[in-house]
């Protein structure tokens, strides 16, 4: 407690703080002992109790250093006249600082709080228990218009095919009281969502939400692939069974078999191995060239691959074209140049127009004798069948054969990256 | 068999990308006695054909490189021609309403069972 006589100069203290003594502080006008800060409040307020006659309550800092301060609660109350009949208040005062300092730490903690919410790439919500939206942690746009979002029934922000199954999780959630989750579209704001419902109370509770588009299209894009590695696979298993049927009905004997077949399958196998390498971004047609042909006969063949054009050919032409290849090479084997026969074969490519050329030439070393002199495989098996199709169908092309007794000619022709 | 059906003087579209399963198809068909149209690859190479002639059937892969064939099978089925759809086995497509009565052969395709449809629907 403190008297102040009618100048605001102490006049008697009830006690006294004990870095102070009476001697120092008797007389002093009040505001020479306090804090700059606390001058204006502390000397308004004894103004307005002076004036009106009223008690007057304020909180001032009384002491501050640093870190540390202390916060005073003072009632200022007006005290009878002296005995020469001059106005005095008596100031009331208890230690507030706990409580001030509480109030700080919590306005602090608040201001974290409400940047934290604001400052959220995600939607944060409060819904009150009708789903009307009571809080939203930032404002939407929908086309660089604004939209009111609060007092909107959440169902609004939300695709009418996921509306259903989001409504019965918020329902259950209040309900019961315990958290839930639904995924929805945005039917305002782009991309799939992840919201978290949190019931607050019976009335109220909280929905926060992600994006998780990209977590929805990486799950798609890896379905996609699945589904493109399961129909290649299928794909590749159904030629093999076919080639394997096939190389059977074919075969006179089971060596005539094993050589045919795996001479296909081979083909197939380096074909993938090549692509697989390149991290399937393609492979130059001289190397799949090798790769397929060389094994089947490395010395009586001539590769003209790269004196000419020697285009990188994706895994779609490469695949069949490899099927293509190993064909020729097993024909070559069994009837053309790289038999008994005797010969070379020149393999050559050019691009005309648009169009790859691809030119296939055995020379034979002993030439067909056949009564007519006609060629070998004038009615084409299967094998030089297969090679077609794969021109035709595969590669959306062409294929030229011509037939003598001292060789043969296959010129293929398809557009690269047609397939 | 006495149940064979004869297939003699029935156009077949083929619409199959795998050139093997292609060749397959067309030389059964060509046993049976079906003029064989095709075999073509691709939903655009379909559709050239059959702007220039109209089979009786249509043996369709579902799955081609470019795309699908039910929208050209629902065309074809406006056009009168009969259709049965080949697919591998475990392969899903939201196959519309209106084709979902289409016959459908899982891969491979079993020469008997194809010739069953076939004289099914004829």
């Amino acid at each position: 407690m403190v008297l102040l006589d009618a100048n605001d100069c102490y006049e008697w203290v009830n006690r006294l703080d004990p870095t102070l003594s009476w001697d120092v502080l008797a007389g002093r006008h009040i505001s020479s002992v306090l804090p700059p800060d606390s001058v204006e409040t502390v000397m308004t307020a004894i103004a307005t109790c002076r004036e009106t006659g009223e008690s007057v309550y304020y909180e001032a800092l009384g002491y501050s250093e640093g870190e540390f301060e202390t916060w005073y609660g003072c009632r200022v109350v007006p005290a009878p006249p002296d005995d020469h009949g001059n106005s005095r208040v008596l100031i009331l005062s208890s230690d507030v600082t706990k409580r001030r300092l509480a109030e700080k730490a919590l306005e602090a903690s608040e201001e974290r709080f409400r940047r934290l919410v604001e400052g959220s790439p995600g939607w944060i919500l409060l819904i009150g228990r009708d789903r009307a939206v009571e809080y939203v942690n930032r404002p939407l746009d929908v086309e660089g218009q604004g939209v009111e979002v609060l007092g909107r029934k959440v169902d609004d922000f939300i695709h009418e095919e996921d509306r259903t199954a989001a409504i019965q999780t918020i329902e259950t959630a209040f309900e019961t009281g315990q958290p839930g989750r639904y995924l929805s579209r945005g039917s305002m704001v782009e991309g799939h969502h992840r919201v978290e419902v949190m019931p607050l109370s019976a009335e109220t509770a909280l929905l926060s939400s992600v994006d998780i588009s990209d977590e929805v299209l990486a799950a798609r894009q890896r379905e996609d692939l699945l589904a493109e590695l399961d129909h290649r696979v299928k794909n590749t298993l159904a030629t093999v069974l076919s080639l394997a049927t096939r190389s059977i009905q074919t075969a006179s004997s089971l060596n005539a078999f094993k050589e045919t077949f795996l001479t296909r399958l081979r083909g197939m196998a380096r074909a993938h191995e090549l692509m697989a390498s390149s991290g399937w971004h393609g492979v130059q047609l001289e190397s799949l060239v090798n790769q397929v042909v060389g094994p089947v006969d490395s010395s009586h063949w001539i590769n003209r691959l790269s004196e000419g054009a020697n285009p990188r050919l994706d895994p779609a032409t490469a695949t069949p074209l490899a099927l293509a290849l190993a064909e020729l090479a097993t024909n070559a084997a069994k009837h053309g140049a790289f038999s008994a026969r005797g010969g070379t074969v020149e393999v050559s490519c050019k691009l005309e127009a648009e169009q790859l050329v691809f030119t296939w030439r055995e020379s034979f070393e002993r030439a067909v004798e056949h009564p007519t002199g006609a060629p070998f495989e004038l009615q084409p098996g299967f094998g030089l069948r297969l090679v077609r199709g794969i021109f035709e169908h595969d590669l959306d092309g062409t294929l030229q054969s011509e037939f003598g007794p001292t060789g043969l000619t296959h010129v293929g022709r398809f557009k690269l990256g047609a397939t | 068999m006495s149940s064979t059906p004869e297939f003699n003087g029935m156009t077949v579209l083929i619409l199959e990308d795998n050139v093997l399963l292609a060749m397959e198809l067309q030389e059964l068909l060509g046993e049976w006695g079906a003029r064989v149209l095709g075999p073509v690859p691709s939903v655009v190479r379909a559709r050239e054909l059959l702007s220039r002639q109209q089979p009786d059937i249509a043996v369709l892969d579902i799955r081609l490189r470019d795309g699908t064939s039910l929208e050209l099978a629902a065309e074809l089925r406006v056009a009168g021609v009969r259709c049965v759809f080949v697919s591998g086995y475990s392969e899903r497509y939201d196959i519309p309403e209106s084709l979902a009565a289409l016959p459908r052969l899982t891969k491979p395709v079993n020469a008997k069972a194809l010739r069953d449809v076939l004289g099914s629907l004829l």
